[in-house]
């Protein structure tokens, strides 16, 4: 009985299925390999289900941090805003006396971005490229939040503000 | 025998090799068009609420998942896009698409994210230097201004992923045969599904299809589950392919994914579940490698679409969904059931190699055999011939039906293929891209959304919209001491700007937003004027104030309070909405200090919009109809008479209006005393239909000379419309679109009257109606101001910019 076919079959097939755990394995590692390696990015922004693993605006862009500008000898106050790629201004709110204003915006990115200067008399940068930088000059004698929106962003909430005291 | 086995065999692995060029192919061809436009599966949701005016013929859509906007022109005329600094971008008509080389929008707009470098002589105020792109009548563009170019999500979002939010308002301008057609929608946050029921189905097909290995109808039933696959892929790309804008090689291309994935992997896998159904057992490994592709390039691009709001395919969002889960779930399940398959029904000659290899010799393994049934079956199928080709043979008439089975589900694969792509290439581009799925925010109803263009000849506000809105507020404004020129030119420029984004809807970005958060501009309009006394101040001679602004004579009876009365400049404000009238309103106050303050304001209510029909005549505090005799648009002296076309007059005011505001109070106790019939002979008309007295209906002209049986004028000698109407007055007209007003005890109307030059209108015929109105016992003019409205405004400009001449400092 034990030498009929009928029996070895079974054994075959017991074994074939051991045999495939290794394959199982290697499958599954490959798979798992692949995901690990795209990381968090693998859902890409908006993450996986309910957003987890989303990326998160960093914490300075709920509280900006509000910078002066610097009063020079000659009675004109500058400041260097940096614009780059997370569509930030650093700093987001630039303080400022009423006066002359040198606004130097540097792009430190890849993507060009155009600030517009909401003020009286006010245009903007214009286009600044990855790597460039534009320096504008404003007079505003009136106290109030002037804002200062990314002609290109604007939707996506890229905007400083120019806080004259 | 030996000779013809391998040559049966040679087709066998003459595909195993093309299964290894497949998955050699696989890290090119990861991204088998999941993505339309640089957009995969997103809660993002881009809207396009209104494209108004609308104009026949010209059409804007939101395509590719809000990628991408599109604009199709088939009018005559050309539509020109603006960019990001209100420059021209395209212009579409009939000679093609053109883009202009000096607009930076011309560079930015050609990726999704805008990574690229603006060549320097991009300069929006250069003149524009078109260059032709294509024959077609419509563009596609990434439009910045629609979507998330942000690579974090927005605070509020990540705050609360999980509820909805409106991220932000969008505004784009075209230009078509000088209206400018304003397009306004939304960004929003739409969050998606739960995925577990998909999880649940990836993970039954899985099960099931590792399970048919061990059935009896093993072969036929992983051959349909490949054959299920292929098709649920065919008809994912299709899907996708529908939605991708573009020519048929473009779309054709999305259709079988980069690199032609799809026409090397559908055929491929196709046939080889025909083959698997005719029992060709080897080929469980190319089932193997199909099932492992397809699933996880499909798990890798695809799994978000279980879980976010929309996707970019033409299928419903819950059948994409279903097709994604089939993909990964049978593809997974072949993954293991192709050596499953192999291992259960391996021929002899390799069985007898597998039997030397340890495992199978250990005798332990051989104790823990599988459960009987399975064994029992897999032994009658081991007792078959082991040879491949016998297999049909032995199976006999019993499998013709399987194999029938499998033939049709392949053919119908198959013709999948092709009818999608015949479909695809025949389908119209763009017309079926709006993305299923996603639920959007409630839209807005009319009343909210109509929008009225800022920009124009024009000001918005005195003859448009047609029918006055429901909501009145008035500003007149003294100038601050010592504000000069400069001062008063940056008001204007403040308060224009401020102006074309309220009327628009959009944000100002101060935190009086949050007013009308969530509402739309609901027909907003926003008018400024100049008063007489504005000349003399910020170094306006006052010998450059116009004839047409000549202050208006004293009247008798009036009871003026000075000082709520005249003003330097004025602000209008008209809308459907009290908030959004309000908002906008107090936004531009704001805005004018410090260079000026209020002097009086005054709020006044109209009918609101559905509550009477469009064209009806609006009705004041006494009850009459007021306004019927109003010089009508369709009139040929219409303009003449409200707007000023006078060549003398100065260039600010031609194309402007001159509106005098008088604030009415009705003394309603007084005139409600009165019997209806008292009532009709002031006014002369009557108080229900609003028809003259000397009979006919509302617009029936008036026939003074009719008498009633007594002799007596049936329109009396002192009845108002008598003294007011145009034949007595020398034509003088004017258009009245006054509003109601209530303060305190106090009603009344706030009489607003446009006219080309009160000298020609309102002063005439209300120096007639002061000496003998019978009209006058029931009101009381408490207030009254005269303001020049300048002409309209083009992006770029603002409100009274030639006010200093054409020097543009």
């Amino acid at each position: 009985m034990t030498s009929t076919p009928r029996e070895t079959s079974p054994r075959l097939t017991a074994s074939s299925r051991l045999r495939a755990i290794p394959r199982l394995l290697t499958a599954s590692g490959a798979l798992a390999v692949t995901f690990a390696l795209s990381g968090c990015a693998l859902w890409g922004l908006e993450g996986g289900p309910d957003a987890q693993g989303a990326a998160t605006p960093p914490a300075a862009v709920t509280a900006p941090p509000a910078v002066a500008a610097v009063l020079g000898a000659d009675g004109v106050q500058r400041i260097e805003i940096t614009v780059d790629d997370e569509l930030r201004l650093t700093p987001q709110v630039v303080t400022a006396r009423p006066g002359r204003i040198e606004l130097t915006f540097r792009n430190v990115g890849l993507t060009p971005h155009d600030i517009a200067l909401r003020i009286p008399a006010g245009a903007g940068t214009g286009n600044i490229n990855g790597s460039a930088s534009d320096t504008v000059t404003v007079e505003i004698s009136e106290p109030g939040a002037y804002p200062m929106p990314c002609l290109y962003h604007g939707t996506s909430g890229m905007r400083g503000t120019l806080q004259i005291r | 025998m030996d000779i013809s086995v391998r040559a049966r065999r040679a087709p066998h692995w003459l595909l195993a090799v093309v299964a290894g060029l497949a998955a050699a192919l696989l890290p090119s061809g990861t991204a088998w068009a999941h993505e339309v436009g640089g957009v995969g599966a997103t809660n993002f949701a881009t809207t396009l609420s209104a494209l108004s005016p609308a104009v026949p013929g010209v059409s804007l859509a939101v395509v590719e998942n809000g990628s991408r906007l599109e604009l199709r022109n088939t009018t005559g005329r050309e539509v020109v896009v603006r960019g990001y600094s209100d420059e021209p971008y395209a212009r579409i008509g009939p000679d093609g698409v053109w883009l202009n080389d000096s607009s930076p929008a011309t560079y930015l707009n050609t990726d999704r994210f805008a990574s690229t470098t603006v060549p320097a002589d991009a300069d929006p105020a250069a003149p524009p230097r078109w260059r032709k792109i294509s024959d077609e009548t419509v563009h596609r563009w990434h439009d910045h201004r629609i979507h998330w170019m942000l690579s974090t999500l927005p605070t509020a979002v990540a705050a609360a992923p999980t509820a909805a939010h409106r991220v932000s308002d969008w505004h784009v301008d075209l230009d078509h045969d000088g209206a400018v057609l304003s397009a306004t929608g939304s960004l929003d946050w739409v969050p998606g599904p739960s995925p577990t029921p998909w999880y649940l189905l990836a993970a039954v097909s899985a099960l099931l299809v590792v399970g048919a290995v061990f059935t009896r109808r093993a072969h036929a039933l992983i051959a349909a589950a490949l054959g299920a696959l292929v098709a649920a892929d065919v008809l994912h790309a299709a899907g996708i392919a529908l939605v991708t804008t573009g020519n048929v090689p473009e779309r054709i291309s999305a259709f079988f994914g980069d690199g032609m994935t799809g026409l090397l992997i559908w055929p491929f896998g196709l046939a080889a579940a025909v083959l698997i159904a005719r029992r060709a057992t080897f080929l469980g490994f190319v089932a193997m490698g199909v099932g492992g592709l397809l699933s996880s390039m499909m798990a890798l691009d695809d799994a978000p679409v279980w879980w976010r709001s929309s996707a970019p395919s033409a299928l419903p969002a819950d059948l994409n969904r279903a097709g994604v889960a089939l993909v990964v779930g049978l593809g997974a399940g072949l993954l293991l059931a192709g050596p499953l398959l192999w291992r259960r029904f391996k021929p002899a000659s390799h069985r007898a190699v597998s039997t030397d290899s340890p495992e199978t010799a250990a005798p332990a393994v051989r104790d823990d055999a599988p459960p009987v049934v399975l064994g029992a079956r897999a032994a009658r199928a081991a007792a078959a011939p082991p040879t491949d080709e016998a297999a049909p043979e032995q199976a006999g008439a019993a499998t013709v039906g399987r194999r029938g089975f499998a033939g049709t589900l392949a053919a119908g694969g198959v013709g999948a293929i092709l009818g999608g792509a015949a479909g695809i290439a025949a389908g119209t581009p763009g017309e079926p891209a709006a993305p299923s799925g996603g639920t959007p925010a409630e839209p807005l109803t009319g009343v909210g959304a109509t929008r009225i263009a800022f920009h124009g000849e024009r000001q918005a506000g005195i003859s448009t919209p047609a029918r006055p809105q429901a909501q009145l507020r008035i500003v007149a404004f003294d100038l601050a001491d010592g504000v000069d020129r400069a001062g008063l030119q940056g008001l204007l420029r403040r308060w224009t700007q401020a102006a074309a984004q309220l009327s628009q809807g959009l944000p100002l970005g101060d935190t009086g937003d949050d007013v009308v958060s969530g509402s739309g501009p609901s027909s907003l309009t926003v008018t400024v004027g100049f008063g007489p006394s504005l000349f003399g101040k910020a170094g306006l001679p006052t010998s450059a104030r116009p004839a047409e602004l000549t202050p208006l004579p004293a009247f008798p009876g009036e009871q003026l309070d000075a000082a709520r009365s005249d003003g330097d400049l004025c602000l209008l404000v008209h809308a459907d909405d009290a908030l959004v009238a309000f908002r906008a309103a107090r936004a531009l106050t704001r805005l004018a200090a410090p260079q000026a303050r209020v002097r009086w304001q005054l709020d006044g209510f109209n009918t609101s919009p559905g509550v009477t029909p469009k064209a009806a005549t609006g009705r004041n505090l006494m009850g009459q109809l007021d306004g019927t005799n109003n010089p009508q648009p369709a009139d040929e002296d219409f303009t003449s008479k409200v707007y000023v076309t006078d060549p003398a007059a100065p260039a600010w005011l031609r194309g402007g209006s001159v509106l005098v505001v008088r604030r009415i109070r009705m003394l309603l106790d007084d005139w409600d005393a009165q019997p209806r019939q008292a009532q009709e002979r002031v006014i002369g008309r009557h108080k229900d239909t609003g028809a003259p007295l000397s009979g006919g209906q509302e617009r029936t002209p008036a026939n003074f000379g009719t008498t009633t049986g007594d002799g007596a004028p049936a329109i009396p000698a002192d009845a108002h419309i008598r003294l007011a109407t145009p034949a007595f007055n020398n034509g003088a007209a004017m258009l009245r679109r006054g509003y109601s007003y209530t303060d305190g005890d106090a009603a009344g109307l706030i009489f607003l009257a446009w006219q080309a030059d009160p000298r020609r209108g309102f002063v005439p015929v209300q120096q007639r109606l002061a000496a003998a109105d019978a009209l006058n016992r029931f009101i009381r003019h408490e207030t009254s101001a005269l303001f020049a409205m300048p002409h309209g405004v083009t992006p770029g400009g603002h409100l009274g910019q030639d006010l200093f001449g054409d020097d543009p400092a």
